[in-house]
């Protein structure tokens, strides 16, 4: 193994294969950073370019492309509250919270340096533990994906602010959304009432609107608001000792990020998700979360890059798909020549091994663009806001295009920008609703798959033990801030 | 500064290409007699990668020399096809937007796309390749073979379950109940989202059967993790000579009852000699060597058909999937 690995590395550090690394990380970045081109995006528009490579080339640029990506979504989340990719919206409730506070640049230096280590840490767990771990992803049936999806949606109780209630209204007009498009099982239309729907709301517009366009609205209320002061940076942008304070999140984070990064179609945003909720619940000062944590961004930002390596685990092992991401570098490979699955260790190990050194190199270089850019991009926020605001709706536009090349998308990202300001304006929390519209495909047809696959036997769901314990861990993360609100207001 | 103007350098760059990805030329119409006389546009209707989008590809850069100009990939996923028939629609009708046809298609004018758009609208300029369904078992079951799982099924109807892509009425589903009404046994479709998650689920042992194709199981069936049980083909696979037909494995069903294929067609009103310029330059691409490469290499079998043989077979395909509709009551 070690031998491969080296000879992995032997292939990295090949003049144009590091070339390849630092041109991957440099599209990746600006991909993520601009809110509506997702990683997989960014990956499909990168593949016709690596026909006419070679396949460890083509690896090395893919990998890197996506591991950079995943990191640049936080910057405009922190930013401009547009997170770049679903992955990095749990990034944006302290992030942007910062930003307002004028501090953008340590936002950016902590969610770099999470970054980093979160790729870090996972992809030496990759290294040693993908097949194992393949074998994990295997155990997802149905009722396991169902349960998962519960879970995730029991975190509306600690991501809604101030009213629960105001929480679970914005997740159940989520999922109200997601009943348009064809239905699961039998393929008959539901509300839809344009072909674009076939398929569902176009999910990235949406977001890009809820998030992006919705804050247009409110900096243009603000217009005559004068930018923040300056803020000065220290040395690499946040003193190290805020680092050492939040450890253990900055060491939880990759962990809980590379587990549910393994599990096919759960991905990066989930596990920020989920990661961010976590160091919430440990946390002494809950309620400092949203309001600019410095560890909510940790949380976030750690997760999401580990899960890009997690996604590997199945790829490489099995040849499953871990994120539409990962499906799409299996297409690529495909193109090469090489078809990823049980073999792909014995057949052609350099894939793998360069993948694995690509991950570890490329880590330190995308730390340094990051760190290197950050005082560029603190400069963002002293831009006048009449002018942000029309640059921010230019890139929305573009971004919502760019999903099907079509005009289509725009339309349903400005609906969902004036709807999503709308709901601001109401104090009703965006992100329940974002989970919702991740979370409520899988919810429904993995529901309806175990029914069919059980025969219609209900209580199927409780003879599975990663199913039972994924529910009861819902009903705990759904019941724990209750109970905590209401023994606050009774004391 | 100078960090500041070298990324200012980089994030107009990357403007610049988004920009030029994302603003189209559109054409005007020229004469037929000396067509074509400048790039062809391709409109995919998934997304970039896929078997589809590969075909697609792969055939227009062998193309590009036989017709003497460039063929362009565009992908229009979405709408299940119907953004890529908008895309088409809006497009001319002399022969220089073309696009990829799949039975999503076939299904589409038969149930949601109807009304909207039909056969009708539109010319069958190629078909290229056939996909072959295959049927895949997980290697520890105890069904060696087709007949084996045929008399299991018969003795216990509706007990095992067959995991496949799409909903009721897909074209996997549609396949599947051809089979399974000809050995006339029955079991319970589970859909996926994809044959990958569906060959996933097998793996996992979460359905019995996976409804496939070959590429997708090969890696599984040499590394011993699953086992093709039959191959809907009108000959053997020359990748998986073990394998027997369906017809062979004792139910009568064969490709021409139903076929995963891929196709060319664009605007019913191009030219008929500009569709049989197409038609010969198509077929002599699927002739050169490095096709019939990623042909092998791919898995697919060769399905070569002009232009009036692809429409004659499109007519048909429509008609056997809108008697499965009705059956399956979707319409």
């Amino acid at each position: 193994m070690f031998e491969n690995l080296l000879s992995g590395f032997d292939q990295v550090f090949q003049i144009y294969h590091l070339i390849g690394l630092l041109a991957g990380i440099l599209i990746g970045y600006f991909i993520g950073a601009m809110p509506g081109l997702t990683p997989s995006i960014g990956i499909a528009l990168i593949i016709p370019f690596t026909f006419t490579m070679e396949p460890v080339m083509a690896m090395i640029l893919i990998v890197s492309l996506y591991m950079a990506a995943e990191y640049g979504g936080g910057i405009t989340a922190i930013l401009l509250n547009a997170p770049g990719t679903p992955a990095a919206a749990a990034t944006a409730f302290d992030g942007f919270e910062l930003t307002k506070r004028g501090e953008a640049g340590k936002a950016l230096t902590i969610s770099i340096v999470a970054s980093a280590i979160g790729a870090l840490i996972s992809s030496i767990l990759l290294i040693f533990t993908a097949v194992p771990m393949a074998s994990f992803a295997l155990e997802f049936g149905p009722t396991e994906y169902f349960a998962l999806a519960i879970f995730g949606l029991s975190l509306v109780s600690s991501l809604s602010q101030e009213s629960l209630l105001k929480g679970m209204l914005s997740m159940l007009l989520g999922l109200l959304i997601i009943t348009i498009g064809l239905d699961p099982v039998m393929g008959t239309p539901r509300f839809v009432f344009s072909n674009g729907l076939f398929e569902g709301v176009p999910f990235l517009p949406a977001l890009i609107g809820l998030f992006a366009l919705s804050e247009v609205f409110y900096m243009l209320e603000n217009v005559k608001e004068k930018p923040p002061k300056e803020e000065k940076l220290k040395g690499i942008g946040a003193p190290l000792s805020l680092f050492k304070k939040m450890w253990l999140t900055l060491l939880r984070a990759p962990i809980l990020g590379y587990v549910i990064g393994v599990i096919p179609g759960a991905g990066t945003t989930i596990a920020s998700l989920v990661s961010y909720n976590e160091a919430k619940r440990v946390s002494k000062q809950k309620e400092t979360f949203g309001k600019g944590n410095p560890e909510g961004i940790a949380a976030s930002e750690g997760a999401n890059n580990a899960a890009v390596s997690g996604a590997f685990a199945p790829l490489l092992a099995l040849g499953i798909p871990g994120s539409a991401s990962a499906a799409i570098i299996i297409g690529a490979l495909t193109i090469q020549g090489v078809q990823p699955g049980p073999l792909l260790f014995t057949e052609n190990p350099e894939i793998p091994y360069s993948i694995f050194a690509a991950l570890l190199v490329g880590v330190p270089i995308m730390a340094i663009v990051g760190l290197s850019g950050v005082r560029l991009w603190a400069k963002v926020v002293l831009i006048p806001r009449s002018i942000l605001a029309v640059f921010v709706s230019g890139i929305c536009v573009l971004g919502a295009y760019s999903y099907s090349n079509s005009m289509f998308p725009v339309w349903v990202m400005i609906i969902f920008g004036i709807f999503g300001y709308l709901l601001r304006k109401t104090n009703v929390p965006t992100t329940p609703m974002v989970l919702a519209l991740v979370l409520g495909a899988m919810m429904e047809t993995n529901f309806r798959r175990a029914i069919t696959v059980s025969g219609g036997d209900y209580t199927f769901f409780f003879h599975r033990p990663i199913t039972l314990v994924l529910l009861i861990l819902s009903i705990g993360t759904l019941l724990l801030p209750i109970i905590q609100r209401f023994r606050k207001s009774r004391a | 500064m100078k960090i500041c103007k070298r990324f200012s350098v980089l994030i107009i760059f990357t403007f610049l290409i988004i920009f030029s990805a994302a603003c189209s030329s559109t054409s005007s119409s020229q004469g037929e007699a000396d067509y074509p006389t400048k790039e062809i546009k391709l409109i995919v209707h998934t997304s970039a990668g896929g078997p589809t989008d590969t075909m697609a590809r792969k055939l227009a850069e062998q193309a590009e020399p036989i017709l003497g100009q460039k063929i362009v990939i565009e992908n229009k996923p979405g709408g299940s096809g119907a953004t890529q028939m908008a895309a088409l629609k809006a497009g001319d009708s002399d022969g220089y937007t073309l696009a990829t046809i799949t039975p999503s298609h076939v299904g589409g004018w038969n149930s949601n796309l109807k009304g909207q758009y039909s056969p009708d609208d539109f010319a069958f300029v190629s078909r290229v390749q056939l996909d072959p369904y295959i049927i895949a078992v997980n290697a520890e079951s105890e069904f060696e073979t087709l007949e084996d799982l045929v008399t299991y099924m018969k003795d216990h109807p509706g007990e095992l379950k067959v995991g496949g892509y799409g909903s009721v009425g897909s074209g996997h589903n549609i396949a599947w109940n051809i089979f399974a009404d000809a050995a006339g046994v029955d079991a319970v479709w589970t859909n996926y989202e994809s044959t990958t998650d569906a060959v996933t689920a097998l793996l996992g042992n979460h359905v019995d059967i996976a409804n496939s194709n070959p590429e997708i199981v090969k890696q599984y069936v040499d590394s011993g993790k699953l086992r093709v049980l039959g191959v809907l083909s009108d000959k053997r696979l020359e990748s998986m000579p073990d394998v027997p037909t369906y017809e062979e494995g004792g139910v009568d069903v064969s490709t021409k009852d139903w076929a995963q294929f891929r196709g060319i067609y664009t605007n019913a009103d191009v030219p008929e000699d500009v569709l049989d310029k197409l038609s010969s330059a198509f077929s002599k691409a699927m002739e050169t060597q490095e096709f019939k490469q990623y042909m092998q290499d791919a898995m697919m079998e060769p399905g070569d058909m002009d232009h009036d043989e692809f429409t004659e077979f499109i007519n048909q395909q429509m008609k056997v999937n809108d008697e499965w509709l009705t059956k399956l009551g979707i319409n």
